[in-house]
C-alpha cells in the first residue's frame, strides 16, 4: 500500500511509512493524541495514547492506501491507552472506504465490563459504569485473542480508506446532575426568553 | 516488518486542565507558604465520598472508593508463587518499576513482607537469601523478604509472583531506586544466635530476582530501618529509622554514585542529620510550618551493635548509629516511617507516624506528621500535623503521584468517620487538610474466602478493616495506584478519574 497525502493532511501530524512490498503506508492524524503504528504483511497494528480531550471526546485517524501485492483482508489489532485522566464511556472505530468483516477480541483493563456493537462500517464498545480509566485492547496484541479483519476487496491499488477512532468520556454522576441542572436552567431560560419575546 | 512510532508521552494528563498547572509548582506548594494549624478534621475530597466497591477480581467489596474508581486485588497471602511456595503474608512497602517498552512492557511490583519468626511461614525461597539458618532455639526460620509481582502491560493482569529475597526479618518498607530496583529495609535489631547473623540492614532487590544477591549493604547502617529514598541528582540515599523517640534521620553517601544495581553495595559513608544551632533537637511534637536547617554528622561505625545510652533521664538501648549520632548532637524524630522523593519539586516527603502527643501529653505518641525535606538546601519543614485520628490516624507509608499529589497510608488501627470504620488511604489537599481516597472494608466470611478462591489455611475469616494500608505507589504513567492491605495480605491496583483531583 502507499500513502495518499491530501492537502488537508499537510497541516496535521503526519507520519509516513514506506516499506517493502506488502507493507502498509499510513498517514496518521492524532488531534493531540499519540499514535504508534506497526505494520507487517497484511496486518495493521495501531496503538493510541489518548492525551487530549475536546468537549469530552478524543479522536485519531489513520489513512491507508492499498498497494500492489496486498491481500483482500487486512488484520487489525490495537491498544487504546487512556492518559486523559477521565474514564472512557464509549470507544468507537469507524471505517470509511472499507468494511469490517470479522469482530475481534476486546479486553477492558479496569472497567467492570462492556457491551459491543459490530457492523461493517463501525465497531463500538460501551464500558459499564463507571467507565474505563486505563484503556482497552483490541484483537491479539500479544496476549492471545482474535484480530479484527478489514475487507479491502472493493479497493483497487491506490484506493484509500480511513480508520477513525473516537472516544467519549464517561459522565460522572455529579457532572450528569450538573448537566441536568444546566439543562433545566437552559429550558427555564428559553421559556423566559420566549415569554419576554 | 517496518515500525514507525510517534513519540508516546505516556503520562496521565489532566493536571493542567484540572488544576491550572498548580501541581507543577509542587504538590503542596501552597502549604509551604501558609501558616495553618494542625489538622483536627477531614477536608473535602476532590473525588467525592467513598462507597463500598466490588473488587473486579474476587467480586468482594474489599474497599470503599469514590464513584468512578475501580480496582483489582492480586497476590493474596497463600496464592501459589511461580516456585510453588505459597505467597507469604504481611504485605508491606512496595515499589513499581516498568520493564521493557511498548506491548512487551511489564510492571514489576517489588513487595515487602514484614515477617519475622512466624510459624508456618518459612524462608522465602528466592535466589538471593541472607540468613538461612534456624533462628536461635525457636526452631522457626526467618520469614521476611520480598516477592515480585509481574504484571503485563496495562497493569490489569498478574503474570506471576516470584520470590525475590529471603532470609530477612521484618522487611517493613524501602524505596525505589532511579535505576529500577528496590531497597528493602529490615525493621529490626535482632541477631540470629545460630551464626550469629545480625539483622537490621538494607538489601537491594532487582526486578529480575536472579540478580538479587541477598547480601546486606552494611554501610547503609544497622538500625530499625523503615524506608529509603534517593536524590537522583546526587545519588545520596536518605533513610528513616522506626524506633520510638530514638529515631535518627540518615544520609548515605555512596562511594559509587553510578545509577546501577550493585553500586550501593560498593559502600560509602553514613551520616545523621543535626539541626543547625540546636544540639540533640527533639522533633517529636512538630507544628505545621516548623522549619529546621540541617547539617550532617558522620556515623563512623554504621553496622555497630545496639548500645545503652541515657535518654530523657533514663537508660535506653538504641541502635549503634543513633548512639553515635546522638553523641554528636544529631536530631531525633518520633518514629521515622515512609519517605518518598518527588521529581516534581525535588523534595523528600517524610512521615513521622507518631509525632505529637497522646491524651496523657506524652510526646512521640501522637497521630503523626509529614515533613518536606529539600536535599538541595537541607531545609526540613513540617507541612502536616494531625491532632485527631479522624484527620490522620498514624500515617505510615507515603507516596507522591507522578502529577505531584501525596497519598498517606494509615497504620493506627482504624478510624470511624462519616464513611464508617476502617483504615484509610488519605490524600492531602493544598489547604493542608486530608481527604479519604480509599477505605479498608475487608470483612471476610468463610464463604467469601471460598468464592474468592483463596486458601482458608492462609486467609482466615474475620474483620480486617483496622488493618494498615502500606506500599502505596503509582505506576510510572500515574494511571494506577497500587497499595497493600497488610492483613490478610493482598495487593490492589486502583484506577479512576485521577484528573478530577490532585493525584
Amino acid at each position: 500500500m502507499k500513502m495518499s497525502t491530501s492537502a488537508a493532511m499537510l497541516a496535521a501530524t503526519l507520519a509516513t511509512l514506506a516499506g517493502p512490498a506488502n507493507a502498509l503506508v499510513i498517514a496518521t492524524q492524532g488531534y493531540g493524541n499519540d499514535v504508534a503504528i506497526t505494520t507487517a504483511a497484511d496486518t495493521l497494528s495501531a496503538d493510541y495514547g489518548l492525551n487530549r480531550t475536546v468537549n469530552g471526546t478524543s479522536r485519531a485517524r489513520l489513512d491507508v492506501t492499498r498497494e500492489a501485492g496486498d491481500g483482500d483482508v487486512l488484520d487489525f489489532n490495537g491498544i487504546v491507552d487512556n492518559f486523559t485522566g477521565f474514564n472512557l464511556g464509549t470507544l468507537r472505530f469507524d471505517l470509511v472506504g472499507a468494511s469490517f468483516v470479522t469482530e475481534g477480541t476486546v479486553a477492558a483493563l479496569f472497567a467492570p465490563g462492556f457491551t459491543s456493537e459490530f457492523a461493517a462500517t463501525h465497531f463500538l464498545v460501551r464500558f459499564e459504569n463507571p467507565g474505563e480509566p486505563v484503556g482497552a485492547e483490541f484483537g491479539d496484541v500479544g496476549f492471545g485473542g482474535d484480530n479484527f479483519a478489514i475487507s479491502l476487496a472493493g479497493l483497487a491499488v491506490g484506493d484509500r480508506f480511513s480508520l477513525w477512532l473516537s472516544t467519549v468520556d464517561a459522565v460522572p454522576e455529579p457532572a450528569l446532575l450538573a448537566l441536568f441542572g444546566f439543562g433545566v436552567v437552559g429550558v427555564l431560560a428559553a421559556r423566559t426568553r420566549r415569554r419576554a419575546a | 516488518m517496518t515500525v514507525h512510532a510517534i513519540a508516546r508521552r505516556g503520562l496521565l494528563k489532566g493536571a493542567g486542565a484540572a488544576l491550572g498547572g498548580a501541581a507543577l509548582a509542587g504538590p503542596l506548594g501552597a502549604l509551604f507558604a501558609r501558616n495553618a494549624a494542625a489538622a483536627t478534621s477531614l477536608g473535602s475530597s476532590p473525588y467525592g465520598p467513598v462507597y463500598p466497591t466490588r473488587d473486579l477480581a474476587t467480586g468482594l467489596e474489599l474497599l470503599k472508593l469514590p464513584r468512578g474508581f475501580t480496582y483489582r486485588s492480586m497476590g493474596w497471602t497463600g496464592d501459589l508463587m511461580a516456585n510453588g511456595q505459597p505467597t507469604p503474608g504481611r504485605h508491606d512497602g512496595m515499589g513499581c518499576v516498568a520493564v521493557g517498552s511498548g506491548r512487551n512492557q511489564q510492571l514489576i511490583l517489588i513487595r515487602n513482607h514484614e515477617l519475622g519468626l512466624d510459624a508456618g511461614a518459612g524462608i522465602i525461597d528466592a535466589a538471593g537469601k541472607y540468613d538461612t539458618d534456624v533462628f536461635g532455639a525457636s526452631g522457626l526460620k526467618v520469614g521476611g523478604g520480598n516477592t515480585n509481582l509481574v504484571l503485563r502491560r496495562g497493569g490489569a493482569g498478574l503474570v506471576s509472583t516470584q520470590p525475590s529475597l529471603g532470609g530477612t526479618i521484618r522487611n517493613c518498607a524501602g524505596g525505589t531506586t532511579p535505576w529500577g530496583s528496590w531497597l528493602s529495609c529490615e525493621e529490626t535489631l535482632e541477631v540470629n544466635s545460630n551464626g550469629p547473623v545480625d539483622h537490621g540492614y538494607v538489601f537491594e532487590v532487582t526486578t529480575n530476582p536472579a540478580l538479587t544477591s541477598g547480601r546486606p549493604i552494611r554501610e547503609m547502617g544497622r538500625f530499625s530501618h523503615e524506608a529509603a529514598a534517593i536524590d537522583p541528582r546526587t545519588g545520596y540515599v536518605f533513610e528513616t529509622e522506626d524506633a520510638r523517640n530514638e529515631a535518627g534521620f540518615y544520609r548515605f553517601v555512596p562511594t559509587d554514585t553510578s545509577p546501577r544495581a550493585g553500586a550501593l553495595a560498593q559502600g560509602g559513608k553514613l551520616y545523621a542529620a543535626r539541626v543547625v544551632g540546636e544540639a540533640n533537637a527533639s522533633l517529636l511534637t512538630p507544628r505545621v510550618g516548623d522549619t529546621h536547617v540541617l547539617d550532617w554528622v558522620e556515623v563512623e561505625e554504621p553496622a555497630s551493635a545496639p548500645v545503652q545510652i541515657t535518654l530523657d533521664g533514663a537508660p535506653n538501648t538504641v541502635s549503634g548509629p543513633f548512639a553515635q549520632a546522638w553523641a554528636k548532637g544529631a536530631l531525633r524524630m518520633s518514629r521515622g516511617e515512609g519517605i518518598w522523593y518527588s521529581p516534581i519539586d525535588k523534595r523528600m516527603y517524610i512521615v513521622d507516624t507518631s509525632a505529637g502527643v497522646d491524651a496523657a501529653g506524652r510526646p512521640g505518641r501522637g497521630e503523626g506528621a509529614v515533613w518536606a525535606f529539600d536535599p538541595a538546601t537541607n531545609r526540613l519543614t513540617c507541612i502536616f500535623a494531625s491532632l485527631a485520628g479522624v484527620a490522620a490516624n498514624n500515617p505510615d507509608n507515603i507516596t507522591v503521584s507522578p502529577r505531584g499529589g501525596i497519598v498517606l497510608c494509615e497504620d493506627g488501627g482504624g478510624v470511624s468517620d462519616a464513611f464508617g470504620f476502617g483504615e484509610r488511604l488519605l490524600g492531602l489537599n493544598a489547604d493542608g487538610s486530608t481527604y479519604v481516597l480509599a477505605k479498608n472494608n475487608v470483612q471476610l466470611t468463610a464463604d467469601d474466602i471460598r468464592r474468592a478462591g483463596k486458601s482458608p489455611t492462609f486467609v482466615r475469616e474475620g474483620d480486617y478493616r483496622g488493618a494498615e494500608w502500606c506500599g502505596a505507589c503509582f505506576d510510572p504513567t500515574g494511571r494506577i495506584l497500587f497499595a497493600n492491605v497488610y492483613s490478610p495480605g493482598f495487593t490492589v491496583a486502583i484506577s479512576g478519574p485521577w484528573a478530577a483531583g490532585n493525584l
